[in-house]
């Protein structure tokens, strides 16, 4: 093989590179022996006849990407990589739920800006949801969906909390209490959306995105409920303490913001993730 | 869309006619399992060169027939392999790929023996 043809087979490999990835692992290095064979093979020709010949492969290789992808886009239902379980969907929700307190909690630490923090939690649920639907070609997709879920949600919610404390002057308190019960509904709605749209049905961005923000709905609501019971243990706790004055000590002080910033995103998402999964009446692997 | 098992008639009717391409496919395929750039050359020499399959375009069918059960892939019995060093695959016809070819091939010579009848009555 000389230099040129070893540069075709690179360029015809860069097509083939582009190919949806279950093509690519199943058929792409035999298509490139294909491709060499042809190469080899077609050095008796004339030139003007070879180079004909090239360039129609170099077409129908650019046909078949399209091709390809099309038929991965327009296939009907989505195709999971692995078959629906119980402990898949328990998996993925707590992946969910943890990536949604971990952002939050960083955000309220204030490490790294806001967006930088709402984009990677976005991009980690985007390569989940991609992984989970069996559309690894579109993790890409995915990975913008995931953003512009998280990022969108979270976003939003703290624009809304400002313009109201502006605007209004409502107590800071009462918006970030606000803000918390907000943004995991618009995530929750945003969510049913995204995967509505994944699996290509009108009727399901509807449902789910419904049943998105119901189930976080539920979710905060548990949450709410989970966390003032357990502020109140760690109080009563902090009670039996000797020399207790009725002033909370600095770690139950510590305690309750931890509460709020990563126990009540993360009972919400839980709850609010696994009725996502359940309630819309598909499989579990369905969601995430 | 048949998949496996035992079609009936109907399930098999419900998939013809086939392009030609497919056809000169699965034709190649009903002689012996051969690899990709055989099927290639084959189905030229069938078709009288006028079917030139590119590499694309044969795998894509190939895909299909895969997904649907006509057609198998294994490694070449031979120990065969490619310049890559890669073993070589080779694609054999299923039982339902060739009840598919048969009935395809049939609907074909009743299409051939209805041309020769309009012939026959100076219609052609």
């Amino acid at each position: 093989m000389n230099a040129i043809d070893r540069l075709l087979l690179r360029a015809y490999r860069a097509i083939l590179h582009l190919y949806p990835s279950g093509f690519r692992q199943d058929f792409a290095d035999e298509v490139a022996d294909v491709f060499t064979a042809i190469l080899r093979d077609s050095a008796t020709l004339s030139s003007p006849r070879r180079w004909r010949l090239i360039v129609c492969e170099f077409i129908d290789a650019v046909r078949g990407l399209i091709r390809e992808h099309q038929r991965v886009l327009l296939s009907p239902a989505l195709d999971p990589t692995t078959p629906p379980t119980r402990i898949g969907l328990a998996r993925d929700v707590v992946a969910f739920a943890l990536t949604y307190a971990l952002a939050r909690a960083a955000a309220q630490v204030r490490m790294v800006p806001d967006l930088l923090i709402y984009l990677c939690a976005g991009w980690l649920i985007g390569t989940l949801l991609s992984h989970r639907l069996g559309r690894r070609p579109y993790r890409v997709g995915f990975i913008l969906g995931g953003m512009l879920v998280f990022a969108g949600g979270m976003i939003l919610t703290d624009l809304a909390g400002a313009l109201l404390a502006i605007g209004l002057a409502v107590d800071i308190g009462l918006i970030s209490a606000l803000t918390r019960i907000t943004e995991p509904l618009l995530i929750g709605a945003l969510a049913g959306a995204l995967l509505g749209l994944a699996d290509r049905s009108r009727r399901r961005v509807v449902g789910l995105t419904g049943v998105g923000l119901l189930g976080f709905s539920g979710g905060v609501v548990a949450a709410f409920l989970l966390s003032v019971l357990l502020w109140g243990l760690l109080q009563a706790v902090d009670s039996y303490r000797p020399g207790y004055t009725g002033i909370p000590s600095a770690w139950v002080a510590q305690g309750g913001q931890w509460l709020q910033v990563i126990v009540f995103p993360a009972i919400s998402a839980l709850i609010g993730g696994a009725l996502l999964g359940r309630l819309a009446k598909a499989p579990p692997r369905r969601w995430v | 869309m048949i998949r496996a098992g035992h079609p009936s008639p109907q399930d098999i009717e419900a998939e013809l006619p086939l392009t030609e391409a497919t056809t000169f496919i699965l034709l190649s395929l009903s002689v012996e399992p051969r690899h990709g750039y055989a099927i290639i050359g084959d189905v030229a020499t069938l078709s009288h060169t006028r079917i030139q399959l590119s590499a694309g375009t044969l795998y894509g069918v190939l895909k299909r027939l895969l997904s649907l059960g006509w057609i198998e892939r294994h490694d070449d019995p031979a120990g065969a392999r490619e310049e890559s060093g890669r073993p070589r695959k080779v694609y054999g016809l299923t039982a339902l790929g060739r009840s598919i070819l048969s009935a395809e091939v049939k609907r074909l010579q009743q299409v051939v023996q209805a041309a020769r009848h309009c012939q026959l009555g100076g219609l052609a």
